[in-house]
């Protein structure tokens, strides 16, 4: 079973170099869904399946993880997109080869500082992988200008959390989890509305152009 | 059940709050409100009376309450929304009301600064005036500045190991800032003449001397008495010398009022740490008149400071302003409020026949039983209470005279038009003197009663010999009063007997053709005391001196601005303003950058985490 841990890890870790280099919508979009749908599977794997089969708790928190982060966000999302008529990331604050590079740094950096943070009987990638894909996400909503991609940074942003509490065995860390799902869902909907309100009025969705709503409405 | 009075008045409040559609139900509700309020206060008063220094601390809000309330019923009437005033005035009143019953520390500090929220409202009643946006800001931040200190010490008495000088600094502070001690009385003369009247009534008769009682009954108590009294003593002389002396240069009526309060709450804490200072070094008779001195000044303050600011309003509806310049000639057209207030102003200089007079006979009799009983820090303690004393009265005396000269005497300066003063004002005004009249002829019985309250045993003897002198005063004080009446009754029924009445223009000095402009002023009267204080004072003028044989023009300006305002808080607010300036410069309103710093936060404190 840990090689299938592990493997699913290393996934999210190239997911994440993935999601910096890619410019297309769809693609960052399906990258984000598949490590929904990872984060999903990974409490079963990481079940001990010789005692007994989880219980409903489990499959519950899988299932609704998949369809939530797997299938309903990414769904809002491309809607979204195809609303606010946008397709690429055209003009990234950081270019595309210097975000992998960042992010390859950073995933040197997060292997190199989780050596003193090994935690017996969890995986040696997990604390690595949860902490580089929650970078990941503060990356791209830093350095991103469409606010789409923006929300999608977040939602990676959410899964490195989710991979913490997952990969850690947290207790009550269902919960926790169902808590903050229902965050992430409400700010896909409140910004897939906004996207949508925000292209019509202004003809694009450029987030860093925002700072022009100010009360002072200065131009900075 | 003691909380019947504040919960009667919230009630009340609130109810009026409800109505604020309809303005007029909201002030019968309101005004029946805080009658029916008080009447339970002081039922239960009498009937279950709760110990200790509570009492005297419920005994201002219980008087002045209503007669505000019934004072604002003509006050506020074209002022704004009715309900919303009756509603916070009487919510107020019930905090006030609440507050000397807690025992507790905790709900203490939530009545307190619910308080402090609600008087806020009162203050910017007035909102659509402009000039009230920096009066009533000013109170916000005093009052939240103060809270957030109270925050600080509750938090801070559950830590050990805190440095006790500085636990009990922020506590004082917390409480000075309401109080109105020297340099934390900053929001005094700015929301005192912003406020409507009768609130101003209520915040400097009863709401500031809360602060003091906070001080005693939370921050005092553990700590030594010869400290608190030193404390108090020298806080009480800087406060009221510089408060005299700030008032008497004033311009606004309301302005010189405030100040005028910073200087009472002054004299009472002085009266305050003669008793502790007395307790210290085991001086009874200072003990006795010196609880004596701080309660009856308190009450004092109470009925003599509300007539003064219900005056003050009552002067403010009839000509619309409160420049004393500008007045003038307003004793021929209000005359019950002009003789209200100067008699609720010699009063308040501590001058007989007023019961100003007992209190501050009291504090002067605490001072030289400091001065004849032999101990060096005692009789150091009594020359400086003395001394600051009278210089206080003959102060006080200056800026009243000022006040009152340039208000009511003479003829009417710029202010020609004159509403008629209406009987929902000055029946109030009458009825405080009245009071004020009683507590001088109550006294000696009372004075007993009072230092049972305060509970210290072991000073019969000192009681009996204070007693005494109350009585002496009383006494002469009824002379006074037997030897006026007979003055007025012998010009009413043997002087005028077949004279002829008439009456004329003020006296003009024989000038053939005087003109009101010929007038001393109210900054006119005070100029050479000014000058005396004027390094203290830093008084700014503009003179425009007139030039040549036939002069055409010439003008002349001054104002006194605070001096705690200017020299220290002014300096202080513009440094941090400068310093927030360059944060600011991290609000660039660019997400991108706010997330950007969080991470590199984030990540920093994670690296410091792993690697220390």
């Amino acid at each position: 079973m840990n090689m299938a841990i592990d493997l699913v890890l290393t996934a999210f870790l190239g997911i994440c170099l993935m999601l910096s280099a890619s410019s297309r919508l769809v693609h960052c979009i399906r990258l984000v869904a598949l490590q929904g749908i990872l984060l999903g599977v990974l409490p079963l794997l990481m079940w001990n399946w010789s005692k007994a089969c989880p219980g409903a708790e489990i499959w519950g928190a899988a299932f609704v993880n998949i369809m939530v982060k797997g299938v309903l966000l990414p769904i809002l999302l491309i809607r979204a997109m195809r609303k606010a008529g946008v397709k690429r990331e055209l003009e990234p604050l950081a270019g595309y080869s210097w975000s992998l590079l960042i992010v390859s740094v950073a995933s040197a950096l997060a292997l190199w500082l989780s050596r003193s943070l090994t935690i017996p009987g969890v995986s040696v990638l997990a604390i690595p992988a949860a902490a580089v894909t929650v970078f990941t996400g503060l990356f791209i909503i830093v350095s991103r200008r469409k606010a789409i991609t923006q929300s999608l940074g977040f939602l990676a942003f959410e899964n490195g959390i989710a991979l913490f509490g997952a990969a850690m065995h947290l207790e009550y860390g269902f919960f926790v989890e169902l808590g903050i799902l229902l965050d992430v869902l409400v700010l896909v909907f409140v910004m897939g509305i906004a996207v949508f309100q925000i292209s019509r009025e202004f003809e694009h969705i450029d987030a860093d152009r925002l700072n022009l709503l100010t009360d002072t409405g200065e131009v900075k | 059940m003691i909380f019947s009075s504040a919960g009667i008045a919230a009630a009340a409040g609130v109810l009026s709050l409800l109505c604020c559609r309809r303005g007029g139900l909201a002030g019968v509700v309101g005004l029946a409100g805080t009658i029916l309020s008080v009447t339970a206060g002081i039922v239960t008063l009498c009937t279950s009376p709760p110990n200790g220094v509570s009492l005297l601390f419920m005994l201002p809000t219980l008087i002045l309450a209503p007669m505000a309330a019934i004072h604002s019923r003509a006050y506020i009437k074209g002022h704004g929304n009715p309900g919303i005033y009756w509603g916070f005035f009487n919510l107020t009143v019930a905090t006030m009301l609440a507050l000397p019953l807690i025992k507790e520390f905790l709900p203490f500090l939530i009545v307190w600064e619910l308080m402090g929220i609600f008087s806020f409202v009162l203050v910017m009643f007035n909102y659509k005036a402009d000039e009230l946006k920096r009066p009533a800001w000013i109170y916000l931040l005093a009052c939240e500045a103060g809270g957030l200190l109270l925050m600080l010490f509750y938090a801070l008495s559950f830590k050990s190991g805190v440095s006790q000088e500085l636990f009990y600094a922020i506590g004082m502070a917390g409480f000075g800032l309401k109080a109105g001690f020297p340099l934390l009385h900053i929001w005094l003369p700015e929301a005192h003449p912003a406020a409507p009247a009768p609130v101003s009534a209520i915040m400097s008769g009863a709401m500031i001397n809360l602060g003091l009682m906070g001080i005693l009954v939370f921050v005092f108590p553990g700590v030594d008495p010869a400290l608190c009294g030193w404390t108090l003593l020298i806080l009480g002389c800087i406060g009221s010398l510089g408060g005299i002396v700030f008032a008497f240069a004033q311009d606004n009526l309301k302005r010189v009022l405030a100040y005028s309060s910073i200087e009472n709450i002054g004299i009472i804490s002085m009266a305050v740490g003669c008793t502790f200072l007395g307790g210290a070094f085991n001086n009874n008779t200072m003990i006795v008149f010196g609880i004596l001195g701080s309660v009856f000044h308190i009450i004092n303050h109470a009925l003599l400071k509300g007539t003064l600011f219900l005056g003050a309003g009552q002067v403010f509806c009839a000509t619309g302003t409160l420049s004393i310049d500008k007045m003038g000639g307003l004793m021929k057209r209000t005359p019950v409020t002009g003789s209200c207030f100067t008699a609720a102003a010699v009063g308040l200089s501590g001058l007989p026949p007023f019961n100003g007079f007992i209190g501050e006979l009291m504090i002067y009799l605490a001072a030289f039983s400091g001065i004849c009983s032999g101990i060096v820090q005692l009789r150091f303690a009594g020359i400086a209470a003395a001394l600051v004393l009278s210089l206080t009265g003959a102060c006080a005396v200056v800026a009243f005279s000022k006040a009152i000269g340039g208000t009511f005497l003479g003829e009417p300066r710029k202010i020609t038009e004159c509403q008629k003063e209406s009987p929902w004002m000055y029946v109030p005004m009458l009825c405080l003197l009245l009071l004020s009249v009683i507590a001088v002829f109550s006294a000696p019985f009372t004075a007993p009663a009072i230092i049972k309250l305060v509970k210290t045993p072991g000073l019969d003897t000192a009681v009996a010999g204070a007693e005494k002198i109350l009585f002496y005063a009383a006494s002469f004080s009824a002379l006074f009063y037997i030897l006026c009446t007979l003055i007025l009754l012998c010009r009413r029924f043997l002087l005028v007997r077949g004279a002829e009445n008439e009456s004329g223009p003020t006296w003009d000095c024989g000038y053939a053709k005087p003109s009101a402009r010929m007038e001393y002023t109210g900054s006119a009267i005070i100029q050479n005391l000014a000058d005396l204080f004027n390094s203290f004072l830093q008084i700014r003028r503009k003179v425009d001196e007139p030039q040549g044989l036939f002069p055409s023009k010439a003008s002349f300006e001054w104002e006194s601005p605070d001096g705690s305002e200017r020299f220290f808080w002014a300096p202080v607010f513009k440094f941090a303003a400068g310093v927030s300036d360059k944060v600011h410069k991290f609000q660039s309103g660019y997400l991108h950058v706010y997330v950007l710093i969080m991470t590199v936060a984030l990540i920093a404190m994670v690296i410091w985490a792993i690697v220390s």
